[in-house]
């Protein structure tokens, strides 16, 4: 029985550590190419660096601006983040414990909302924004930002609070607390894991966002830096290992942030189990 | 008593209301607003520069004979095929398996998200490098004896399914995250005396794990369908819709900027954003009935 | 902890929004905003610095405070939407003619014809491009940059094979070499256009040509028909070198453009048909690498046309009909016709103006990038060039020329059919107003 249970515990094992490299080889193949030459990237596209040293990555981080960029990355997607969160979750809440009329519309709203592509807003709100002064401005971006962000998040906020049971809420009304009292005395704390995805999905999807940073935003000094690999795509073809190495730059502060927020949302785990 | 507790509901109400109106206002303003301009623009012939001739529906009648735009449908229904059932599955059955596990539980999901953070150029180019004939995994599997592996990965007879392959490859680790999420909500109680009755995993799955996570599980299934009818990163990076992966989205993107027939892309994405809508009221209708 | 964390959120937020709230700047009637579709870091750089000293001139002999402002990453996605708004720049960059037809039609472009009559335009530059400047009888652009489509080679295996690139010229020495290659178990012409659908037009660009350079443009203007037995024939032609594995192993539409480089860098084809932008991945590779690649010009297909070259224009700059300072907009673009600032855009491996340009200026550069250019500037002084699909084809009729293509070479549909559609959508295309600017070849 333990053999059997041995055995099993070393194949899920197994099988886990199987996908975990089928989810990183790929990454593993980018980071080499940040080490190698565009000559030989353009000649082998895989392959395992001669020398591990960091010319790409300083010569990358001083032509991309990636020190300015950064900064422009976090303002925005930090800003982006602290409000949508605060949105879903207080909308979240509403959509699940309150008897509003249009709660069902404001749901429908959002499921389609999901569906607009870019394309369809894109013209228009670019001209309305440029008649607004917010063309070049990253508090227009981040106005955007929070607006996209919305659909997802708030009904991704409601699915949770869904399953957060209705007696906690009712006996601290019942105790005399406040609507917004309750959210922030037993909602939210009761949330913490879905607070922690949601962050994580706004974090991921403003750092990454291209098309409307690249569109809204045109000085050099406010672009993101997501943004800033097309300094080394040529009109025909590319600095490969810029390319690659760009991209790893970028994704690295992404990586920090998660590796951080994988803690709190552990301690969230043990200490979130409800009733 | 009770009418101070509908005077309570009526003053509960309005705070929900002033707390829900703003945030729907705010993406109103943004997003759908000016999104009613492409419902006009669908309407004429506008190139995408200067003046619109008003045309009625002739883009819509057109959409409805373009052999392209058929075609492109029903990549859009394989592409939705595909990523209703791996992905989803994938994500929960690790997810599962992953909340049970309790050595190396952090590292693996922070390996298994890791791929959702890179950007669709960067894992586009790679992949393109592991299906080239001349170096990449076909080399591998020929020396490996794996022949049958070995196909031309991007023909049009299998581009699709490829491109969808390296999506998803993308895609299911953020499904994990958002699952193992509403996993925590499950009070390992029931886990517990489910194992006191003898229950195996497949029955905690199927009686525990899955009606815990039904709203999350639906609304999963919900954000897959309406994000497969405008998926457009992947497919672009790595074919630009070419023979056997056009879908809605890179139509609409060489109609905008290639063929100067930006009224004909709107067309396009006021029809993505109605399909998008029948979805919804189908899933919501079926979800219905079968709550009822 | 949490309340910290919280509060730091709200603290970012809040100046966050200040901050960037300060974000947007002024603009004064003084900055003239140049905008390109260029977005690598060098190719920005090199045309800062030749608009700053245009500028700075223009002021130094006009007592003006002009300021460039050059924005690189402006493609057409972001133009046309720019161009929709009141945010406009004053000189910008198009793709194509085509795309300037579009810009002029819809007024959105200011009349050059008095700046280019004063500095000279028409001397200066070839004579096909300055019939592409204009618009309606109008100047309305300076086409600046071009590009030819050629044949690269490996000299390695041309020896290899005792086959000499200067003999052949006739299709029937051009398909000897083709077989002998894969006779020798190489690839004999490398193209992949999976991830680059345009690839396909490069090769169909250089076919068409030479079906007929007065076909190719009588077709456009509506005056001939696609469905031509001569269009055909070319087809079929194509079709063959697909069948027989000539072209990319039959794989042209499942290799990706990164695969077809690595693929003749690796010594495994004899041919790749790629245009004068090829330097960009030939000069970073290693030297032994660079010095076995060799050019030439693809060789006739039939007896109506001698080899020659089709063209394009890399991009049309055009001054904004909006912008508040058109003398110093059109003075910048003059200035782009200067023989010294070739020098910087050949040093970077840009593309250069449309003129005739002093052999000297191409010494320096990479021994096959100096041959390269030699060549085009031989075909061009030699008066032969032919359209390239992009440049000067119907929008819609271009794509579903390269688009379509794939469907023949898979054998969903036949050729007839495929040069039906043509027909049909050049026809359509023709109909909703699209002017065709096709300079003459004679």
């Amino acid at each position: 029985m333990t053999y059997k249970k041995t055995i099993g515990r070393y194949t899920t094992f197994g099988i886990l550590s199987l996908i975990a490299l089928i989810q990183t080889a790929p990454l593993i193949a980018a980071v080499f190419n940040t080490f190698r030459s565009d000559g030989s990237i353009k000649k082998f596209p895989i392959g395992f660096p001669s020398q591990f040293n960091f010319a790409n990555y300083a010569k990358a981080w001083v032509v991309g601006g990636y020190a300015r960029a950064f900064g422009n990355s976090i303002l925005v997607s930090f800003s982006a983040t602290a409000v949508v969160l605060l949105a879903s979750l207080i909308a979240g809440y509403f959509l699940v414990r309150s008897q509003l009329r249009i709660r069902n519309f404001i749901l429908g709203y959002f499921g389609v909302a999901l569906s607009i592509p870019v394309f369809s807003y894109l013209v228009p709100l670019y001209y309305s924004f440029s008649e607004l002064n917010l063309v070049n401005s990253l508090f227009g971006i981040i106005l955007i930002y929070i607006a996209i962000n919305l659909p997802f998040n708030v009904l991704l906020a409601r699915t949770f609070i869904f399953g957060i049971p209705k007696e906690l809420s009712e006996a601290a009304i019942i105790d005399g607390c406040t609507t917004y009292q309750t959210i922030r005395k037993i909602i939210f704390p009761l949330s913490k894991p879905i607070v922690t995805t949601i962050a994580l999905i706004v974090f991921v999807a403003t750092w990454n966002e291209f098309t409307l940073a690249n569109t809204f935003l045109q000085s050099p000094e406010l672009k993101t830096a997501s943004t800033k690999y097309v300094l080394f795509v040529g009109e025909r073809g590319s600095d490969l290992s810029m390319i690659y190495t760009a991209g790893v730059i970028t994704m690295l502060p992404i990586v920090a942030a998660f590796l951080a927020l994988q803690n709190y949302f552990i301690d969230g785990m043990t200490s979130g189990s409800i009733k | 008593m009770r009418q101070e507790f509908s005077e309570r509901v009526r003053k509960e109400n309005r705070i929900a209301f002033f707390s829900v109106i703003p945030v729907f206002l705010f993406h109103f303003l943004i997003v759908v607003l000016p999104s009613f301009n492409t419902v006009y623009g669908s309407l004429t012939n506008w190139n995408g520069l200067g003046t619109k001739d008003f045309i009625g529906f002739g883009n819509y009648r057109e959409l409805m004979t373009d052999p392209n735009f058929l075609n492109a449908i029903g990549n859009n229904l394989r592409w939705m095929a595909m990523f209703l059932v791996f992905p989803i599955l994938f994500g929960l059955l690790v997810g599962y398996v992953l909340s049970r596990v309790e050595k190396g539980r952090v590292a693996l999901r922070a390996m298994y998200f890791l791929p959702y953070v890179i950007s669709a150029a960067i894992a586009g180019k790679i992949f393109a490098a592991f299906f080239n004939p001349y170096f990449g995994i076909n080399v591998a599997f020929e020396s490996l004896g794996l022949d049958f592996l070995a196909k031309d990965w991007l023909a049009p007879a299998h581009a699709l399914v490829s491109v969808a392959m390296v999506d998803m490859w993308h895609w299911w680790g953020f499904l994990l995250v958002i699952f193992m999420s509403a996993l925590q909500q499950i009070d390992p109680m029931l886990y517990e005396s489910a194992e006191v009755e003898g229950a195996n995993d497949i029955q905690k799955i199927w009686f525990i794990t899955l009606p815990s996570i039904k709203q999350t599980l639906l609304f999963i299934i919900l954000v897959t369908m309406v994000w497969s009818i405008g998926t457009f990163d992947y497919v672009w990076v790595m074919t630009k819709g070419g023979p056997g992966s056009e879908i809605l989205s890179t139509m609409l993107y060489k109609n905008a900027l290639f063929k100067y027939r930006a009224g004909y892309a709107c067309s396009l994405s006021v029809f993505q954003t109605l399909l998008a809508f029948l979805l919804f009221a189908v899933f919501g209708a079926v979800r219905k009935r079968m709550e009822d | 902890m949490k309340k910290v964390l919280i509060l730091t959120l709200v603290f970012v937020a809040a100046s966050g929004f200040v901050f960037a709230a300060g974000g947007g700047e002024d603009e004064s009637g003084s900055v003239i905003e140049v905008a390109s579709s260029s977005t690598a870091e060098g190719n920005i750089a090199v045309q800062r610095q030749i608009f700053g000293q245009l500028i700075d001139e223009y002021n130094a002999a006009n007592g003006t405070a002009y300021e460039v402002k050059f924005v690189g990453n402006q493609g057409m996605d972001i133009i046309n939407t720019r161009m929709s708004s009141n945010d406009k720049p004053d000189v910008f960059l198009l793709d194509s003619p085509a795309d300037v037809h579009q810009y002029a039609s819809d007024g959105l472009l200011l009349d050059l014809s008095a700046y280019a009559e004063a500095d000279g335009w028409k001397d200066v530059l070839f004579n096909w491009a300055y019939d592409l400047s204009k618009s309606d009888g109008k100047v309305v652009t300076l086409p600046y940059g071009y590009e030819g489509m050629v044949l690269w080679y490996n000299k390695n295996i041309m020896k290899e094979l005792n086959l000499v690139p200067e003999e052949i010229d006739t299709l029937a020495e051009y398909e000897d070499a083709l077989r002998k290659a894969q006779d020798a178990g190489y690839i004999p012409c490398m193209l992949g256009s999976q991830d680059w659908p345009w690839a396909q037009e490069w090769y169909l660009s250089i076919l068409y040509s030479y079906t007929g350079r007065d076909l190719v443009k009588a077709a456009v203007e509506g005056k001939a028909s696609w469905t031509d037995p001569a269009f055909r024939k070319t087809v079929e032609l194509y079709k063959s070198w697909h069948d027989k594995g000539y072209l990319a192993d039959g794989k042209s539409y499942v290799l990706t453009s990164d695969d077809a480089i690595n693929a003749f860098s690796n010594d495994k084809a004899l041919f790749k048909l790629e245009g004068t932008w090829a330097p960009y991945w030939i000069v970073p590779l290693d030297q032994a690498d660079q010095d076995k690649i060799g050019v030439m010009l693809h060789p006739a297909i039939n007896d109506v046309e001698k080899p020659h070259m089709p063209l394009a224009v890399g991009g049309m700059w055009v001054v904004s009909a909006d912008t508040e300072n058109p003398d110093v907009s059109a003075y910048l673009l003059s200035g782009l016709l200067r023989q010294e600032s070739q020098d910087d855009y050949l040093q970077q491996g840009m593309d250069i103006a449309p003129m005739a340009i002093e052999a000297s200026r191409f010494e320096g550069l990479a021994p096959v990038v100096e041959n390269m250019w030699s060549i085009v500037n031989g075909a061009l002084a030699n008066g032969s060039f032919g359209y390239t699909t992009w440049a000067f084809y119907p929008p819609e009729t271009r794509v579903y020329l390269y688009e379509g293509i794939v469907n023949v070479l898979e054998e969903n549909i036949s050729i007839d059919e495929y040069l039906k559609e043509m027909q049909r959508l050049n026809e359509k295309e023709l109909a909703g107003g699209f002017l065709p600017v096709l300079p003459s070849a004679h």
